[in-house]
């Protein structure tokens, strides 16, 4: 396969029934089309403005059994940047992101130059078992962003792909193609109070 | 009379998808008029699941070979009826169309042979299939046309009665008789066995964190799977010990003769096998001796004969896969029903492959055994390969991606780089960069008989649920369903022939006479 590149990878990562498919879903029908026929390709791409050209955006969303996530080391090696997800009302999925994280960590070797959100999602729902401080914790210590979504109730889930874009320091990208870019200031306060970032 | 119940669209637009905007309302048909025509030409999009079955009941032709688009709506609908409607409320529709009893029949049989004993233990089909056979039962007399279709029923009555199954899917029935016969005898024999023993894939614990998986009957005495376990670990039965924690520091102490499953087929509790003075087997960080006969053990192995027998388990498990397992498992995933118990196994069988490999690698201490192991596994995974097991494929090779092996770089540095070219090769095939494209585009190519790798399957299925809405107005989304059928249609394409090849070396026909062989090889090229 001919390596495009051009191609902004974005990895999903998280134990099964997170709501990863959920969250990639809404993003990818947000900006897409209403029906959604999975074996194609093209849906999991997006053209974003990168660096005063444009680049695609592709999602990679690790596919294992449910009970077991599964890693892969290509999709690691070859991605740029990540999203690990957990499920607000489940602690045990949020300590299933450790062991990939290790291997993010692990594969990558240094991770501070690499955009990472922490992702808790299903924020709508009342069971919550971590509060927002333990996964802004998990964050700080990780020293990667953090953020709570509901791809529910479409909940931040375009400000999560424009925040992790925006993480990347060596480039200049935004979901609009446009090329007006709104600024960093009024995103920021736009934000205010849904993502924190470390 | 115009019905909103259920719409169509033009099949020559269908195809381009700014048309669909536009839905077509068609009127509702009266039984044989011109609705056959218009069949052919316009694909169900939505509607009710009464209107739908109506539809289906009308258009229905009774002839064998009908058209393949009515054909695979039939099958559209059969397949993904548990989506819109319950197995009761089919047969309850079923049921009030009964004055159309030889439609009703028609699709029954076809209902009957898609879901084979998928329905077996239904209460609600097993009651109407009586119904419907004493129905057809009572015209016999006056209508003898029916008797084809009374045997067919009382054969599909008793099937249902005696817990077998058969071969009746309408695809096999083109096939030459003696293919299909003796394809008969051993689907049934098969099948047949691995149902009454009931398998199950069973985790006994020897640390707190490790496990043997083994396959029993669900029938498993203590005795036996101790000694199992003895003979697996080499260690003497008679000290070994198996406890049952069935809560949170509650333990049972199985006797010999107990079973180790409940009657649900799931096991009391977490099993433990220890030593009778409750010490481990096995410490995975001591026991030095012990680890490197189990290398040794590994490399000893053939892989080819490895990968043979790991396809094999994975085949029998395969092959009663059902269609609709896919089915409940994505719409009912947190509902434990029984509907999707070989699916599960087989997707639990990818995680244990998975952790073989690194369990396998990760208690090997010595550096040129190790690197010995991971070229095995390397070849291993090609077989697994070349038999177009892909789902046993990729759990070897995630097996060595993961970081806990791969970061081993002084045991991969000694790996010749012929593996190492290989290895990157078929880590090729698992890139899921463009939504697995790589492994797609190579397993299209695969002719089958071949085992898919089943969690991509299942999150396509979880992607097409998520995506598209199942009603539209309380109209059964038809597109939606179609989707989904023809994704889990995609596990018989792939189970095709499976069953042939070896029901043609089952039955060789030969001529055993030197005499006629030689005249053939004259006949065939004449002596100069």
């Amino acid at each position: 396969m001919p390596e495009q590149s051009n191609d902004y990878r974005v990895v999903v990562f998280g134990a099964g029934g997170v709501g990863k498919s959920s969250l990639v879903l809404r993003f990818v029908k947000g900006t897409f089309r209403d029906t959604y026929i999975p074996t194609v390709e093209d849906t999991y791409r997006q053209v974003i403005s990168c660096d005063k050209s444009v680049c695609t955006l592709q999602i990679t969303d690790t596919t294992g059994s449910h009970q077991f996530p599964a890693m892969q080391r290509l999709s690691i090696s070859k991605g740029h940047a990540f999203i690990l997800v957990y499920s607000i009302t489940s602690k045990q999925s949020l300590e299933e992101l450790k062991p990939i994280y290790q291997q993010v960590l692990a594969i990558k070797g240094n991770v501070e130059a690499i955009p990472i959100m922490l992702v808790g999602n299903k924020s709508d729902e009342t069971q919550r078992e971590v509060e927002t401080k333990d996964g802004e914790a998990q964050a700080n210590q990780w020293k990667c962003a953090f953020m709570e979504t509901s791809a529910k109730t479409n909940h931040n889930v375009t400000e999560l792909f424009q925040e992790l874009l925006n993480l990347d320091k060596k480039r200049n990208m935004s979901l609009n193609i446009d090329g007006k870019r709104s600024g960093k200031q009024s995103r920021a306060e736009r934000l205010k109070g849904k993502c924190s970032v470390m | 009379v115009v019905s909103k119940q259920i719409r169509y669209f033009d099949d020559e637009s269908s195809s381009d998808s700014t048309s669909r905007a536009e839905p077509v309302t068609m009127p509702t048909f009266d039984e044989d008029s011109a609705d056959s025509i218009v069949s052919d030409r316009y694909v169900v999009v939505s509607g009710t699941s009464e209107k739908i079955l109506e539809h289906l009941l009308n258009d229905l032709t009774l002839d064998e070979d009908q058209g393949t688009t009515q054909n695979t709506l039939l099958d559209d609908f059969l397949l993904t009826y548990p989506v819109f409607m319950s197995t009761s409320d089919l047969c309850q529709a079923l049921r009030e169309a009964l004055e159309r009893k030889r439609k009703v029949l028609h699709l029954v049989s076809h209902w009957m042979a898609l879901c084979k004993d998928f329905l077996r233990e239904d209460e609600h089909v097993k009651l109407f299939v009586k119904t419907l056979c004493r129905y057809v039962l009572d015209d016999l007399y006056e209508h003898p046309a029916l008797e084809k279709d009374v045997r067919e029923l009382q054969k599909l009555y008793q099937l249902h009665r005696r817990h077998t199954t058969g071969e009746f899917s309408p695809q096999r029935k083109s096939r030459a008789l003696f293919h299909q016969f003796s394809l008969k005898e051993n689907g049934l024999q098969s099948r047949g066995t691995h149902r009454e023993t009931k398998e199950a894939l069973c985790h006994v614990y020897i640390t707190m964190n490790s496990y043997l998986c083994m396959r029993v009957h669900a029938r498993l005495l203590a005795q036996e799977l101790l000694q199992a376990v003895a003979e697996r670990m080499d260690v003497p039965q008679g000290d070994l010990a198996l406890v049952a924690v069935t809560y949170p520091g509650g333990r049972l102490l199985l006797q010999p003769k107990d079973r180790v499953f409940s009657d649900s087929s799931r096991p009391i509790g977490r099993l433990h096998v220890c030593r009778k003075d409750l010490g481990e087997i096995l410490n995975p960080f001591i026991d030095n001796s012990e680890l490197q006969q189990r290398t040794a053990r590994m490399l000893s192995l053939n892989t080819w004969d490895v990968a043979v027998a790991l396809t094999n388990f994975d085949w029998t498990i395969f092959d009663s896969v059902h269609e609709q397992e896919l089915i409940y498992f994505t719409f009912s995933r947190h509902s434990s029903s029984n509907h999707t118990a070989a699916l599960e196994l087989l997707l639990q069988r990818c995680n244990e492959v998975q952790l073989w490999v690194m369990t396998e690698v990760l208690l090997c201490p010595t550096l040129c055994k190790r690197v010995q192991l991971i070229k095995k596994f390397i070849k291993i995974a090609a077989h697994c390969k070349a038999q177009r097991n892909l789902n046993c494929f990729f759990a070897i090779i995630m097996g060595l991606n993961t970081a806990a092996v791969s970061r081993l770089s002084q045991t991969w540095e000694k790996i010749p780089g012929k593996f190492k070219k290989l290895f990157s090769e078929l880590e090729t095939v698992t890139d899921p960069s463009l939504n697995h494209k790589a492994y797609r585009e190579s397993f299209k190519k695969m002719k089958a008989p071949k085992i898919p790798f089943l969690p991509l399957l299942l999150k396509d299925i979880t992607f097409i649920h998520e995506g598209n809405k199942t009603f539209h107005d309380n109209l059964v989304n038809f597109e939606k369903l179609h989707m989904i059928a023809d994704t889990v249609r995609f596990i018989r394409q792939c189970q095709k022939d499976h069953m042939e090849v070896r029901a043609y070396i089952d039955y060789l026909h030969v001529i055993d006479n030197q005499q006629t062989l030689f005249e053939l090889s004259h006949r065939l090229e004449p002596r100069a």
